[in-house]
Protein backbone atom coordinates (compact mmCIF):
# COMPACT_ATOMS: atom_id res chain seq x y z
CA UNK A 1 0.00 0.00 0.00
CA UNK A 2 0.97 3.33 -0.71
CA UNK A 3 2.17 6.09 1.89
CA UNK A 4 -0.72 8.01 2.76
CA UNK A 5 1.75 11.04 2.53
CA UNK A 6 5.36 10.90 0.35
CA UNK A 7 7.56 13.75 0.13
CA UNK A 8 10.40 13.09 -2.71
CA UNK A 9 13.00 15.74 -2.36
CA UNK A 10 10.60 18.30 -1.98
CA UNK A 11 11.69 22.01 -2.25
CA UNK A 12 9.64 25.29 -1.80
CA UNK A 13 11.47 28.87 -2.30
CA UNK A 14 9.56 32.08 -1.43
CA UNK A 15 11.63 34.38 -3.45
CA UNK A 16 15.21 34.00 -2.19
CA UNK A 17 14.61 32.55 1.14
CA UNK A 18 14.49 28.63 0.99
CA UNK A 19 11.17 27.58 3.35
CA UNK A 20 12.11 23.77 2.38
CA UNK A 21 15.08 22.24 0.92
CA UNK A 22 15.10 18.55 0.15
CA UNK A 23 12.69 17.16 2.02
CA UNK A 24 12.14 13.23 2.10
CA UNK A 25 9.24 11.68 4.36
CA UNK A 26 6.64 8.94 4.58
CA UNK A 27 4.41 9.02 6.49
CA UNK A 28 2.49 5.58 6.66
CA UNK A 29 -1.46 5.12 7.84
CA UNK A 30 -2.46 4.34 11.00
CA UNK A 31 -0.02 6.77 13.04
CA UNK A 32 -0.18 10.20 14.66
CA UNK A 33 2.89 11.92 13.73
CA UNK A 34 4.26 15.09 15.22
CA UNK A 35 5.61 17.66 12.92
CA UNK A 36 7.69 19.67 15.71
CA UNK A 37 9.85 22.40 14.99
CA UNK A 38 10.66 26.27 16.15
CA UNK A 39 8.98 28.83 14.45
CA UNK A 40 9.69 29.78 11.02
CA UNK A 41 10.95 25.77 10.43
CA UNK A 42 8.69 24.90 7.51
CA UNK A 43 5.84 23.17 9.09
CA UNK A 44 3.67 25.14 7.86
CA UNK A 45 4.34 24.74 4.34
CA UNK A 46 5.37 21.43 4.39
CA UNK A 47 1.73 21.28 5.25
CA UNK A 48 0.59 23.71 2.89
CA UNK A 49 2.15 21.76 0.24
CA UNK A 50 0.16 18.63 0.91
CA UNK A 51 -3.08 20.56 0.99
CA UNK A 52 -2.15 21.89 -2.64
CA UNK A 53 -2.39 25.69 -1.34
CA UNK A 54 1.55 25.97 -2.48
CA UNK A 55 2.96 24.58 -5.43
CA UNK A 56 6.47 22.94 -4.88
CA UNK A 57 9.46 24.73 -5.65
CA UNK A 58 10.77 21.56 -6.32
CA UNK A 59 10.42 17.88 -5.95
CA UNK A 60 7.48 15.92 -5.54
CA UNK A 61 4.17 15.95 -2.67
CA UNK A 62 1.81 12.93 -3.08
CA UNK A 63 -1.12 12.06 -0.94
CA UNK A 64 -1.95 8.25 -1.50
CA UNK A 65 0.40 7.99 -4.29
CA UNK A 66 -1.16 11.44 -6.46
CA UNK A 67 -0.04 14.73 -6.65
CA UNK A 68 -2.70 17.40 -4.69
CA UNK A 69 -5.48 17.30 -6.67
CA UNK A 70 -9.74 17.06 -6.57
CA UNK A 71 -9.29 13.62 -5.59
CA UNK A 72 -6.83 14.30 -2.66
CA UNK A 73 -8.67 16.85 -1.39
CA UNK A 74 -11.95 14.37 -0.78
CA UNK A 75 -8.91 12.24 1.25
CA UNK A 76 -7.08 14.97 3.11
CA UNK A 77 -9.14 16.72 6.49
CA UNK A 78 -7.15 20.25 7.14
CA UNK A 79 -7.02 22.05 9.79
CA UNK A 80 -5.38 25.88 8.76
CA UNK A 81 -3.51 27.96 11.39
CA UNK A 82 -5.82 30.39 11.20
CA UNK A 83 -9.34 31.14 10.59
CA UNK A 84 -10.82 30.20 7.66
CA UNK A 85 -14.34 30.52 7.80
CA UNK A 86 -16.48 33.48 6.83
CA UNK A 87 -17.38 35.41 10.09
CA UNK A 88 -20.90 36.46 8.75
CA UNK A 89 -21.52 32.55 9.04
CA UNK A 90 -23.44 30.83 11.48
CA UNK A 91 -22.17 27.51 12.56
CA UNK A 92 -25.17 26.17 11.45
CA UNK A 93 -24.53 27.12 7.47
CA UNK A 94 -20.64 25.58 7.85
CA UNK A 95 -21.80 22.85 8.75
CA UNK A 96 -24.14 22.60 5.59
CA UNK A 97 -21.20 23.76 3.65
CA UNK A 98 -19.05 20.95 4.84
CA UNK A 99 -21.81 18.36 4.22
CA UNK A 100 -22.62 19.45 0.92
CA UNK A 101 -18.61 19.32 -0.60
CA UNK A 102 -17.14 16.60 1.64
CA UNK A 103 -19.13 12.92 1.28
CA UNK A 104 -16.92 12.09 3.91
CA UNK A 105 -18.32 14.78 6.89
CA UNK A 106 -20.66 13.09 9.76
CA UNK A 107 -22.77 15.76 10.89
CA UNK A 108 -24.66 14.19 13.53
CA UNK A 109 -20.91 13.47 14.82
CA UNK A 110 -20.08 17.33 14.46
CA UNK A 111 -23.02 18.46 16.05
CA UNK A 112 -22.27 15.88 19.05
CA UNK A 113 -18.85 17.16 19.52
CA UNK A 114 -20.56 20.97 19.11
CA UNK A 115 -23.50 20.21 22.02
CA UNK A 116 -20.38 18.63 24.42
CA UNK A 117 -18.65 21.74 24.07
CA UNK A 118 -21.24 23.75 24.47
CA UNK A 119 -20.93 25.64 21.29
CA UNK A 120 -24.66 26.49 19.67
CA UNK A 121 -24.94 25.29 16.31
CA UNK A 122 -27.05 28.83 15.74
CA UNK A 123 -24.60 31.27 16.60
CA UNK A 124 -22.68 33.04 13.95
CA UNK A 125 -18.90 32.95 14.27
CA UNK A 126 -18.39 36.77 14.43
CA UNK A 127 -19.91 36.99 17.84
CA UNK A 128 -17.64 33.58 19.28
CA UNK A 129 -14.32 34.29 21.07
CA UNK A 130 -10.87 33.24 18.83
CA UNK A 131 -10.71 29.77 21.21
CA UNK A 132 -14.31 28.96 20.15
CA UNK A 133 -14.14 29.93 16.72
CA UNK A 134 -10.81 27.06 16.95
CA UNK A 135 -12.93 24.77 18.28
CA UNK A 136 -15.49 24.88 15.31
CA UNK A 137 -12.74 24.70 12.74
CA UNK A 138 -11.05 21.98 14.53
CA UNK A 139 -14.67 20.12 15.07
CA UNK A 140 -15.64 20.56 11.41
CA UNK A 141 -12.29 18.86 10.39
CA UNK A 142 -12.79 16.23 13.18
CA UNK A 143 -15.82 14.97 11.40
CA UNK A 144 -14.92 13.73 8.15
CA UNK A 145 -13.45 10.64 8.13
CA UNK A 146 -11.12 11.43 5.96
CA UNK A 147 -7.43 9.78 5.05
CA UNK A 148 -4.87 12.11 6.70
CA UNK A 149 -5.86 14.48 8.65
CA UNK A 150 -3.20 17.49 8.63
CA UNK A 151 -3.71 19.75 11.71
CA UNK A 152 -1.34 22.97 12.03
CA UNK A 153 -1.64 24.27 15.56
CA UNK A 154 -4.69 22.68 16.60
CA UNK A 155 -4.60 23.57 20.22
CA UNK A 156 -2.27 26.72 20.06
CA UNK A 157 -5.42 28.75 21.20
CA UNK A 158 -6.94 27.15 23.75
CA UNK A 159 -7.08 26.19 27.37
CA UNK A 160 -5.68 23.59 28.73
CA UNK A 161 -8.80 21.38 29.70
CA UNK A 162 -9.97 22.36 26.06
CA UNK A 163 -6.86 21.02 24.62
CA UNK A 164 -6.95 17.66 26.22
CA UNK A 165 -10.60 17.79 24.92
CA UNK A 166 -8.93 18.06 21.72
CA UNK A 167 -6.52 15.66 21.86
CA UNK A 168 -8.72 12.68 23.06
CA UNK A 169 -11.02 13.85 20.06
CA UNK A 170 -7.90 13.89 17.57
CA UNK A 171 -7.43 10.28 19.15
CA UNK A 172 -10.76 9.32 19.30
CA UNK A 173 -11.98 10.14 15.86
CA UNK A 174 -9.66 8.82 13.37
CA UNK A 175 -9.56 5.18 11.73
CA UNK A 176 -6.50 2.96 11.34
CA UNK A 177 -6.69 3.31 7.95
CA UNK A 178 -6.07 6.90 8.83
CA UNK A 179 -3.02 8.86 9.99
CA UNK A 180 -2.74 12.23 11.78
CA UNK A 181 0.06 14.70 11.19
CA UNK A 182 -0.30 17.48 13.63
CA UNK A 183 2.26 20.53 13.40
CA UNK A 184 3.30 22.05 16.97
CA UNK A 185 5.04 23.20 19.34
CA UNK A 186 3.84 22.66 22.22
CA UNK A 187 5.17 19.45 22.52
CA UNK A 188 4.99 18.10 26.40
CA UNK A 189 0.91 18.15 25.66
CA UNK A 190 0.83 16.29 22.21
CA UNK A 191 3.51 13.85 22.94
CA UNK A 192 1.38 11.52 24.70
CA UNK A 193 -1.06 10.87 21.78
CA UNK A 194 2.07 10.64 19.21
CA UNK A 195 3.49 7.53 17.16
CA UNK A 196 6.17 9.23 15.20
CA UNK A 197 8.02 12.48 15.28
CA UNK A 198 9.41 14.71 12.48
CA UNK A 199 11.64 17.51 13.03
CA UNK A 200 12.14 20.07 11.20
CA UNK A 201 14.93 22.82 11.37
CA UNK A 202 15.04 25.23 8.58
CA UNK A 203 13.56 23.54 6.20
CA UNK A 204 14.97 20.41 6.68
CA UNK A 205 14.24 16.93 8.27
CA UNK A 206 16.44 17.30 11.49
CA UNK A 207 15.05 13.57 12.48
CA UNK A 208 12.65 11.42 12.26
CA UNK A 209 11.61 8.57 14.84
CA UNK A 210 8.97 6.56 16.23
CA UNK A 211 8.66 7.86 19.77
CA UNK A 212 9.17 4.43 21.39
CA UNK A 213 12.56 4.66 20.05
CA UNK A 214 13.42 8.23 20.91
CA UNK A 215 12.18 6.85 24.42
CA UNK A 216 14.20 3.29 24.71
CA UNK A 217 17.60 4.19 22.69
CA UNK A 218 17.71 7.68 23.92
CA UNK A 219 15.93 7.44 27.17
CA UNK A 220 14.59 10.69 27.26
CA UNK A 221 10.89 12.16 26.51
CA UNK A 222 10.53 14.05 22.93
CA UNK A 223 10.16 17.37 24.67
CA UNK A 224 13.11 16.74 26.30
CA UNK A 225 14.98 15.86 22.74
CA UNK A 226 13.65 18.45 21.31
CA UNK A 227 15.00 21.09 23.66
CA UNK A 228 18.65 19.92 23.26
CA UNK A 229 18.37 19.26 19.29
CA UNK A 230 16.76 22.85 18.66
CA UNK A 231 18.59 24.47 21.70
CA UNK A 232 19.44 28.18 21.31
CA UNK B 1 -20.50 21.01 -7.24
CA UNK B 2 -20.99 23.82 -9.52
CA UNK B 3 -23.89 24.46 -8.26
CA UNK B 4 -23.30 24.29 -4.63
CA UNK B 5 -20.49 26.84 -5.36
CA UNK B 6 -22.75 29.00 -6.86
CA UNK B 7 -25.41 28.32 -4.23
CA UNK B 8 -23.15 29.30 -1.29
CA UNK B 9 -21.34 32.38 -3.26
CA UNK B 10 -25.30 33.92 -4.08
CA UNK B 11 -25.73 33.51 -0.46
CA UNK B 12 -22.58 35.00 0.47
CA UNK B 13 -23.49 38.35 -1.85
CA UNK B 14 -27.29 38.41 -1.44
CA UNK B 15 -26.72 39.40 2.13
CA UNK B 16 -24.94 42.43 0.94
CA UNK B 17 -26.99 43.56 -1.88
CA UNK B 18 -30.37 42.98 -1.12
CA UNK B 19 -30.44 45.21 1.64
CA UNK B 20 -29.16 47.85 -0.68
CA UNK B 21 -31.99 47.27 -3.64
CA UNK B 22 -34.81 47.41 -0.59
CA UNK B 23 -33.61 50.54 -0.09
CA UNK B 24 -33.34 52.27 -3.02
CA UNK B 25 -37.05 50.70 -4.16
CA UNK B 26 -38.42 52.42 -0.96
CA UNK B 27 -37.01 55.77 -1.44
CA UNK B 28 -37.84 55.83 -5.12
CA UNK B 29 -41.21 55.61 -3.82
CA UNK B 30 -40.75 58.06 -0.62
CA UNK B 31 -39.68 59.88 -3.96
CA UNK B 32 -42.65 59.80 -5.88
CA UNK B 33 -44.66 60.87 -2.99
CA UNK B 34 -42.63 63.76 -1.69
CA UNK B 35 -42.69 64.96 -5.17
CA UNK B 36 -46.81 64.75 -6.10
CA UNK B 37 -48.59 67.21 -6.98
CA UNK B 38 -50.78 66.70 -3.57
CA UNK B 39 -47.18 67.68 -1.54
CA UNK B 40 -46.78 70.54 -3.93
CA UNK B 41 -49.85 71.58 -2.80
CA UNK B 42 -49.54 71.21 1.07
CA UNK B 43 -45.83 73.15 0.60
CA UNK B 44 -46.98 75.86 -1.67
CA UNK B 45 -49.43 76.96 1.62
CA UNK B 46 -46.62 76.07 3.80
CA UNK B 47 -44.46 78.50 2.20
CA UNK B 48 -47.02 81.18 2.22
CA UNK B 49 -47.06 80.83 6.04
CA UNK B 50 -43.39 80.77 6.04
CA UNK B 51 -43.26 76.40 7.32
CA UNK B 52 -42.09 75.09 4.58
CA UNK B 53 -38.72 74.44 4.93
CA UNK B 54 -38.46 71.17 6.74
CA UNK B 55 -40.36 69.38 4.14
CA UNK B 56 -38.11 70.97 1.34
CA UNK B 57 -35.63 69.92 2.77
CA UNK B 58 -36.48 66.07 3.50
CA UNK B 59 -37.87 66.65 -0.42
CA UNK B 60 -33.83 67.88 -1.23
CA UNK B 61 -32.24 65.18 0.61
CA UNK B 62 -34.12 62.11 0.03
CA UNK B 63 -33.66 63.00 -3.81
CA UNK B 64 -30.31 63.07 -2.54
CA UNK B 65 -29.72 60.08 -0.77
CA UNK B 66 -31.92 58.33 -4.17
CA UNK B 67 -28.62 59.22 -6.39
CA UNK B 68 -26.01 58.65 -3.95
CA UNK B 69 -27.56 55.38 -3.63
CA UNK B 70 -27.53 54.63 -7.44
CA UNK B 71 -24.03 54.99 -7.63
CA UNK B 72 -22.99 52.98 -4.31
CA UNK B 73 -24.64 50.22 -5.83
CA UNK B 74 -22.83 50.33 -9.31
CA UNK B 75 -19.52 50.86 -6.77
CA UNK B 76 -20.79 47.74 -4.74
CA UNK B 77 -21.34 45.31 -7.25
CA UNK B 78 -17.66 46.01 -8.84
CA UNK B 79 -16.19 46.44 -5.17
CA UNK B 80 -17.57 42.72 -4.13
CA UNK B 81 -16.64 41.17 -7.70
CA UNK B 82 -12.72 41.84 -6.72
CA UNK B 83 -13.72 41.70 -3.08
CA UNK B 84 -15.28 38.46 -3.28
CA UNK B 85 -12.32 36.89 -5.49
CA UNK B 86 -9.37 38.62 -3.76
CA UNK B 87 -10.32 37.60 0.06
CA UNK B 88 -12.79 34.75 -0.86
CA UNK B 89 -10.21 32.94 -2.96
CA UNK B 90 -6.62 34.40 -2.83
CA UNK B 91 -6.87 35.30 1.29
CA UNK B 92 -7.66 33.58 4.38
CA UNK B 93 -10.84 32.26 2.87
CA UNK B 94 -8.90 30.95 0.15
CA UNK B 95 -7.66 27.85 2.87
CA UNK B 96 -11.30 26.74 2.57
CA UNK B 97 -12.03 27.12 -0.71
CA UNK B 98 -8.90 25.61 -2.17
CA UNK B 99 -9.35 22.64 -0.04
CA UNK B 100 -12.89 21.49 -0.92
CA UNK B 101 -12.87 18.83 -3.82
CA UNK B 102 -13.51 21.24 -6.67
CA UNK B 103 -11.49 22.28 -9.88
CA UNK B 104 -10.06 25.57 -9.73
CA UNK B 105 -12.36 27.21 -12.99
CA UNK B 106 -15.30 25.83 -11.03
CA UNK B 107 -14.58 28.69 -8.72
CA UNK B 108 -13.83 31.34 -11.17
CA UNK B 109 -17.04 29.82 -13.12
CA UNK B 110 -19.06 30.08 -10.07
CA UNK B 111 -18.25 33.73 -8.98
CA UNK B 112 -18.01 34.96 -12.50
CA UNK B 113 -21.81 33.83 -12.96
CA UNK B 114 -23.03 35.19 -9.22
CA UNK B 115 -20.91 38.14 -10.44
CA UNK B 116 -22.50 39.01 -13.33
CA UNK B 117 -25.88 38.31 -12.37
CA UNK B 118 -25.47 41.12 -9.92
CA UNK B 119 -23.82 43.32 -12.27
CA UNK B 120 -27.54 42.98 -14.34
CA UNK B 121 -29.67 42.85 -11.56
CA UNK B 122 -28.32 46.18 -10.11
CA UNK B 123 -28.98 47.45 -13.54
CA UNK B 124 -32.78 46.10 -13.67
CA UNK B 125 -33.52 47.21 -9.83
CA UNK B 126 -32.34 50.72 -10.85
CA UNK B 127 -34.09 50.96 -14.28
CA UNK B 128 -37.45 49.74 -11.71
CA UNK B 129 -36.57 52.35 -9.04
CA UNK B 130 -36.34 54.91 -11.59
CA UNK B 131 -39.71 53.91 -13.58
CA UNK B 132 -41.19 54.03 -9.91
CA UNK B 133 -39.95 57.49 -9.09
CA UNK B 134 -41.36 58.72 -12.73
CA UNK B 135 -44.07 56.48 -13.19
CA UNK B 136 -46.57 54.29 -11.66
CA UNK B 137 -46.49 50.32 -11.63
CA UNK B 138 -49.83 50.63 -13.82
CA UNK B 139 -47.26 52.63 -16.38
CA UNK B 140 -44.53 49.94 -15.75
CA UNK B 141 -46.68 47.10 -16.69
CA UNK B 142 -48.27 49.61 -19.67
CA UNK B 143 -44.46 50.14 -21.18
CA UNK B 144 -43.16 46.85 -21.28
CA UNK B 145 -46.47 45.87 -22.79
CA UNK B 146 -45.73 47.96 -25.39
CA UNK B 147 -42.39 46.49 -26.51
CA UNK B 148 -43.18 43.65 -28.18
CA UNK B 149 -45.40 46.14 -30.25
CA UNK B 150 -42.86 48.63 -31.03
CA UNK B 151 -40.26 46.01 -32.32
CA UNK B 152 -43.07 44.80 -34.74
CA UNK B 153 -43.45 45.88 -38.14
CA UNK B 154 -45.68 45.20 -40.61
CA UNK B 155 -42.78 43.22 -42.38
CA UNK B 156 -42.41 40.02 -41.15
CA UNK B 157 -38.89 39.76 -42.09
CA UNK B 158 -37.86 42.75 -40.76
CA UNK B 159 -39.71 41.87 -37.19
CA UNK B 160 -37.61 38.71 -37.58
CA UNK B 161 -34.24 40.98 -37.79
CA UNK B 162 -35.17 43.54 -34.91
CA UNK B 163 -35.81 40.73 -32.33
CA UNK B 164 -32.07 38.71 -33.75
CA UNK B 165 -30.43 42.28 -33.54
CA UNK B 166 -31.88 42.87 -29.94
CA UNK B 167 -30.86 39.34 -29.26
CA UNK B 168 -27.43 39.77 -30.76
CA UNK B 169 -27.04 43.42 -28.74
CA UNK B 170 -27.90 41.38 -25.67
CA UNK B 171 -25.40 38.31 -26.13
CA UNK B 172 -22.66 41.32 -26.62
CA UNK B 173 -23.22 42.76 -23.94
CA UNK B 174 -23.54 39.44 -21.80
CA UNK B 175 -20.08 38.83 -23.06
CA UNK B 176 -18.62 41.69 -22.60
CA UNK B 177 -19.78 41.81 -19.23
CA UNK B 178 -17.67 38.36 -18.78
CA UNK B 179 -14.80 39.88 -20.11
CA UNK B 180 -14.69 42.86 -17.69
CA UNK B 181 -14.77 39.85 -14.66
CA UNK B 182 -12.64 37.55 -16.37
CA UNK B 183 -10.31 40.51 -17.17
CA UNK B 184 -10.33 41.49 -13.00
CA UNK B 185 -9.88 37.82 -12.56
CA UNK B 186 -6.76 37.43 -14.35
CA UNK B 187 -5.47 40.53 -13.18
CA UNK B 188 -5.71 39.88 -9.28
CA UNK B 189 -4.80 36.15 -10.12
CA UNK B 190 -1.41 37.48 -11.83
CA UNK B 191 -0.76 39.84 -9.26
CA UNK B 192 -0.94 36.90 -6.28
CA UNK B 193 2.12 35.90 -7.96
CA UNK B 194 4.23 38.59 -6.31
CA UNK B 195 5.50 37.77 -2.83
CA UNK B 196 4.21 41.23 -1.99
CA UNK B 197 2.36 44.28 -3.35
CA UNK B 198 0.06 41.80 -4.41
CA UNK B 199 -2.70 44.61 -5.09
CA UNK B 200 -0.25 46.83 -7.04
CA UNK B 201 0.97 43.60 -9.10
CA UNK B 202 -3.14 42.96 -9.67
CA UNK B 203 -3.55 46.63 -10.83
CA UNK B 204 -0.10 46.87 -13.24
CA UNK B 205 -1.30 43.17 -14.38
CA UNK B 206 -4.82 44.63 -15.34
CA UNK B 207 -3.44 48.06 -17.34
CA UNK B 208 -1.00 45.87 -18.83
CA UNK B 209 -3.49 43.01 -19.85
CA UNK B 210 -6.35 45.98 -21.20
CA UNK B 211 -3.31 47.35 -23.22
CA UNK B 212 -2.28 44.26 -25.01
CA UNK B 213 -6.24 42.94 -25.65
CA UNK B 214 -6.47 46.88 -26.84
CA UNK B 215 -3.49 46.83 -29.20
CA UNK B 216 -4.29 42.90 -30.62
CA UNK B 217 -7.93 43.82 -31.24
CA UNK B 218 -6.96 47.24 -33.10
CA UNK B 219 -4.19 45.04 -35.39
CA UNK B 220 -6.88 42.65 -36.02
CA UNK B 221 -9.34 45.41 -36.67
CA UNK B 222 -6.91 46.66 -39.28
CA UNK B 223 -6.07 43.53 -40.59
CA UNK B 224 -9.56 43.09 -41.57
CA UNK B 225 -10.31 46.20 -42.91
CA UNK B 226 -7.53 46.30 -44.85
CA UNK B 227 -8.21 42.49 -45.90
CA UNK B 228 -11.77 43.29 -47.19
CA UNK B 229 -10.75 46.74 -49.18
CA UNK B 230 -9.06 44.35 -51.59
CA UNK B 231 -11.67 42.11 -52.01
CA UNK B 232 -13.62 43.37 -55.03
CA UNK B 233 -17.56 42.61 -54.32
CA UNK B 234 -19.93 42.43 -57.43
CA UNK B 235 -21.81 45.60 -57.63
CA UNK B 236 -24.54 45.73 -55.45
CA UNK B 237 -23.51 42.59 -53.53
CA UNK B 238 -23.04 44.70 -50.39
CA UNK B 239 -26.22 46.58 -50.34
CA UNK B 240 -28.41 43.51 -50.95
CA UNK B 241 -26.55 41.99 -48.30
CA UNK B 242 -26.41 44.86 -46.02
CA UNK B 243 -28.69 43.09 -43.19
CA UNK B 244 -26.79 40.16 -43.05
CA UNK B 245 -23.56 41.85 -42.86
CA UNK B 246 -24.74 43.47 -40.10
CA UNK B 247 -25.70 40.72 -38.12
CA UNK B 248 -22.40 38.80 -39.04
CA UNK B 249 -20.51 41.77 -37.97
CA UNK B 250 -22.09 41.54 -34.55
CA UNK B 251 -21.18 37.72 -34.27
CA UNK B 252 -17.36 38.35 -35.10
CA UNK B 253 -17.42 40.83 -32.41
CA UNK B 254 -19.25 38.58 -30.28
CA UNK B 255 -16.67 35.94 -31.07
CA UNK B 256 -13.95 38.06 -30.73
CA UNK B 257 -14.86 39.21 -27.43
CA UNK B 258 -15.67 35.82 -26.16
CA UNK B 259 -12.04 34.52 -27.12
CA UNK B 260 -10.86 37.47 -25.25
CA UNK B 261 -12.49 36.44 -22.18
CA UNK B 262 -11.35 32.85 -22.94
CA UNK B 263 -7.90 34.33 -22.84
CA UNK B 264 -8.35 35.24 -19.12
CA UNK B 265 -10.35 32.40 -18.03
CA UNK B 266 -7.54 30.03 -18.91
CA UNK B 267 -5.00 32.44 -17.71
CA UNK B 268 -6.46 32.78 -14.60
CA UNK B 269 -7.52 28.51 -14.42
CA UNK B 270 -3.73 27.50 -14.95
CA UNK B 271 -2.22 29.57 -12.90
CA UNK B 272 -4.33 28.85 -9.80
CA UNK B 273 -4.05 24.97 -10.47
CA UNK B 274 -0.38 25.45 -11.25
CA UNK B 275 0.94 28.42 -9.06
CA UNK B 276 -1.09 28.77 -6.67
CA UNK B 277 0.58 30.48 -3.44
CA UNK B 278 -1.42 31.29 -0.40
CA UNK B 279 1.21 32.73 1.66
Amino acid sequence: MEPILECRVLGKRYGSKQALASVDLKVERGRIVGLLGPNGSGKTTLIKLATGLLSPSAGQILIDGKAPGVETKELVSYLPDRPYLGDWMKVNDIIDLFADFYRNFDRVKALEMLARLSINPADRLKTMSKGTKEKVQLILVMSRSASLYLLDEPIGGVDPATRDYILSTIIGNYSEEAAVVISTHLIADVERVLDDVVFIENGRIALSSSVDAIREERGMSVDALFREVFKC
Amino acid sequence: MLKKLMKYELRATARIFLPFFGALLVLSVLNRIFYSSRVDRMLDTLRQNDKGLPIEIVRILSAVIFVFLICAIFALTVIVMIQRYYKNLLGDEGYLMFTLPVKPWQLITSKMVISGMWLIVSGIVTVLACLLLAAGIEDIVHIFMEIPGALKTADSTQTFHNFLALFEVGILLLVCLCDFILLTYAAITVGQLWSSHKLLGAFGAFLALNTAFQIVTAFVTWAAGTTLDHIDFPGRWANDHAIALIHSGLWVVILWCALLGAVCFILSNQLLQKRLNLE
